[in-house]
């Protein structure tokens, strides 16, 4: 071997670098110094309190868990671990359904919508949390539409215990249409939503409304988009009595048709809804620039997506940026959209069943929601939490839990992701001009049909026949 | 005790030998192989009750495949990004990379790390590298630069979303062409060029009459190896863009996975995934049919 300056320097420099990182450790590790008799008590006794693995997600969701977990874990004498999962909603819902299907998902878990409890409930993933939601005194505090939304379809038990839930309605720059001259009155039907849409576009030359629509929007297209117009027929129902989807009806075609109508006016705009992100443009950029004018949104767009801490701020959003609730199709009363959001339900298979029911219990308590809540800018799901001391802390999201009790929902079954693909398929040919709204309703009620075979989906026979049956009975 | 003969000892041997390699293809690779062909033929859910128990479905989930129109757009999109990205450009530009530097060439060692190092960047940070390049408004890297020419900031993942993902594969993959084709460039004798120049033959005519010809069974394992492994390229793409803008880039591997893991139909999937592997097992027995060339 030939010994070179270079050479040899290196190979000395080698060990002290070594010697001296060694060194470093051990130096911080001694210099904690030994734990006080006292403190390896306590820290045994933790030791001995049962473990439960939860699974969380998003900054401000873990922000707002890890802030309660001393407290949660006191008062359940237990020890939380807190798993935390990838940020984006389909990511997460992904990663714990892979896990739940594996055998090693996390003794508790949040479900991202209420549409999902159906399919997990199915799948054997949800344990029956009836008997203890019975037993627990904040499900009586529960309004009518969240207890159904966590309820399983199939078999009416409940399978999550809600904490939060998001109210959705159309959100507007009142600051800008004022200016503009334009009416900031809630509009009573989708006409007058027209109207002021096509006075928008003539007087400010912006794009007037949002509703997400498309492919990459994914579920939203669903349920930021499509639910929105199906809920606005007052007599529609997704589900028959006989707990099958129906598509084949003039309010999914009446739907389908105003998306068309505002494509075809070039009322919303329709090339981001294509990008790999459909939302960021629009929501992020566009509203906040005021270049797109009302969008659908729940009660947490005035917090994350144009609060003061988001990434392009509306000045003074509380007063700048206003709700409408969504106009009626056929003459009924404007209405609030309500979603159960991150409902907790417990992993079928977990070892710790009787300490999960517990802690999923404690989690829909009126001062957990509250946290959730503020953190999260939706409302706490409990009438009741109106009474608690730290209420009035959510400002106008306040004025959102009054909505509650009013508000509407869509209750889905099993089958809801291919229901939302299907929404997403058709919505996404009506945006780029390959299907009208017949057509595309057509291609909604053939997907799902392909998906979940015709059994689950209402023939259109069978449709004919139930409203002539309602006819009947209503004369 | 049964006597074996030299002969049979030694095919013994080979057969031990590979035994374990065989093993572990056949678990890795075989097994996996069978079990998403029956997984295809059931309607395997990871929601609904089909998750607790799903129940034989015979071909109808191919049946629904060959009649969905996104299938056949996810395949003729994978064609065309096979053929732009593995076939056209990686070739066309390693060949000509690996042919620069069969020449005397001055720095010659920062040419070959030049090229070589995109191979050497993990799949996903390629593409959260090219979503920085590619990204719209005034502070994406490529608008920037065309900029200085007076061009408008462009959306290049949604105006040129297929061309994108072209270029990204091709840059990425043009190290393992340089290789593999230096390497065959290589193995031509020298003497034959020299026959050539004393016979007063061109450069064009020399690279054409014997470059060309005897690079053959280069050129087709090259070709053999990157359309398949470009034909199951997944996290590159799927970082990138997702599969869209409509549709736009939504390679098989991202179908399958769409199938699989978003809309949760593993049945589908896999007949999906079987499809997949039929169509590349064709162009496989293609390129090795071609190999047999004979120069």
């Amino acid at each position: 071997m030939i010994w070179t300056k270079q050479r040899g320097r290196a190979n000395l420099l080698l060990p002290v670098a070594v010697t001296l990182a060694v060194g470093l450790i051990a130096a911080m590790y001694w210099g904690r110094g030994e734990p006080t008799a006292a403190q390896r008590l306590a820290a045994t006794e933790a030791e001995k309190r049962p473990l439960l693995v939860i699974a969380e997600h998003r900054t401000a969701r873990l922000q707002a868990l890890y802030q309660l977990q001393p407290q949660l874990e006191a008062r359940l004498g237990i020890r939380l671990k807190i798993v935390e999962y990838p940020a984006p909603p389909q990511d997460y819902f992904t990663k714990l359904v892979t896990e739940l299907r594996a055998g090693n998902a996390p003794d508790v878990f949040t479900v991202p919508r209420d549409l999902q409890v159906d399919d997990l409930a199915a799948a054997g993933y949800l344990a029956d949390l009836t008997a203890d939601a019975e037993q627990w005194s904040g499900y009586a505090q529960l309004p009518e539409l969240v207890k159904t939304l966590t309820r399983a379809s199939f078999n009416e038990h409940v399978y999550v215990i809600p904490s939060i839930v998001a109210v959705e309605q159309l959100y507007y720059r009142h600051d800008l249409l004022t200016a503009a001259g334009i009416s900031t009155a809630q509009p009573q039907n989708w006409q007058e939503l027209l109207e002021r849409s096509r006075e928008i576009k003539q007087k400010m030359q912006q794009y007037p409304l949002l509703i997400p629509a498309g492919l990459t929007w994914g579920m939203g297209s669903y349920t930021e988009g499509l639910r929105y117009l199906l809920a606005s027929f007052q007599h529609y129902q997704l589900l028959n009595s006989q707990n099958q989807y129906v598509l084949d009806d003039n309010a999914v075609r009446q739907s389908f048709g105003f998306y068309q109508t505002l494509v075809a006016e070039q009322l919303m705009p329709v090339q981001p809804l294509l990008n790999p992100e459909p939302w960021v443009i629009p929501k992020y950029e566009m509203f906040p620039k005021g270049q797109l004018l009302i969008t659908t949104c729940g009660s947490w767009c005035p917090v994350f997506d144009w609060g003061p801490g988001s990434r392009n701020p509306i000045a003074d959003v509380a007063n700048a940026v206003r709700t409408w609730k969504f106009p009626s199709a056929d003459g009924g009363q404007p209405f609030a959209l309500a979603s159960v959001v991150y409902a907790w339900g417990v992993n079928a298979k977990s070892r710790q069943q009787p300490l999960a029911r517990r802690l999923v219990l404690a989690l829909g308590e009126n001062d957990v929601a509250l946290a959730y809540a503020k953190q999260l800018g939706n409302v706490p799901a409990r009438l009741d939490a109106s009474q608690h001391p730290d209420f009035a802390a959510l400002g106008n999201l306040m004025a959102d839990h009054a909505l509650l009790k009013d508000a509407r929902a869509l209750r889905t079954t099993v089958g809801s992701n291919a229901m939302m693909a299907g929404v997403a398929q058709a919505s996404e040919a009506v945006l780029t001009g390959r299907a009208d709204g017949e057509r595309a309703q057509q291609m909604l009620y053939d997907y799902v049909v392909n998906v979940l075979g015709a059994a689950q989906v209402e023939t259109p026979d069978l449709a004919a026949a139930e409203r002539n049956g309602k006819g009947e009975s209503d004369d | 005790m049964i006597k074996l003969t030299f002969e049979a000892r030694r095919q013994l041997g080979y057969r031990l030998m590979m035994a374990p390699a065989l093993l572990l293809m056949a678990a890795f690779i075989v097994f996996p192989a069978f079990y998403a062909f029956s997984l295809s033929l059931t309607d395997d859910a990871l929601l609904g009750f089909a998750a607790q128990e799903s129940s034989f479905v015979g071909l109808r989930n191919f049946e629904r495949l060959f009649g969905d129109p996104l299938f056949w757009n996810s395949l003729k999109v994978t064609l065309i990004f096979v053929i732009g990205s593995a076939v056209i450009g990686q070739f066309l530009l390693g060949f000509a990379s690996a042919l620069m530097l069969q020449r005397p060439v001055k720095y010659k060692g920062i040419f070959n790390a030049i090229i070589c190092l995109p191979n050497a960047v993990p799949e996903m940070v390629v593409g959260f590298l090219w979503i920085s390049m590619f990204a719209s408004g005034e502070y994406g890297t490529l608008n920037r630069l065309v900029a200085w020419f007076g061009v408008e900031p462009q959306q290049w993942l949604y105006t040129f979303p297929l061309l994108s993902i072209i270029i990204v594969n091709t840059w990425r993959g043009i190290a393992f062409s340089m290789i593999l084709l230096t390497s065959g460039l290589a193995s031509i004798p020298k003497d034959i060029y020299e026959a050539a120049r004393v016979d007063g033959a061109t450069d064009n005519q020399i690279f054409w009459r014997i470059t060309v010809p005897m690079m053959m069974p280069t050129i087709f394992l090259y070709m053999f190896i990157s359309t398949v492994t470009t034909f199951a390229i997944f996290g590159l793409v799927y970082t990138l863009s997702r599969g869209g803008p409509a549709n736009s880039t939504e390679i098989l591997g991202i179908y399958i996975y769409n199938q699989s893991f978003t809309a949760f139909q593993l049945g589908y999937g896999a007949s999906v995934a079987v499809v997949s592997l039929v169509v590349s097992m064709l162009l496989g027995m293609v390129y090795v049919k071609a190999l047999k060339v004979e120069v």
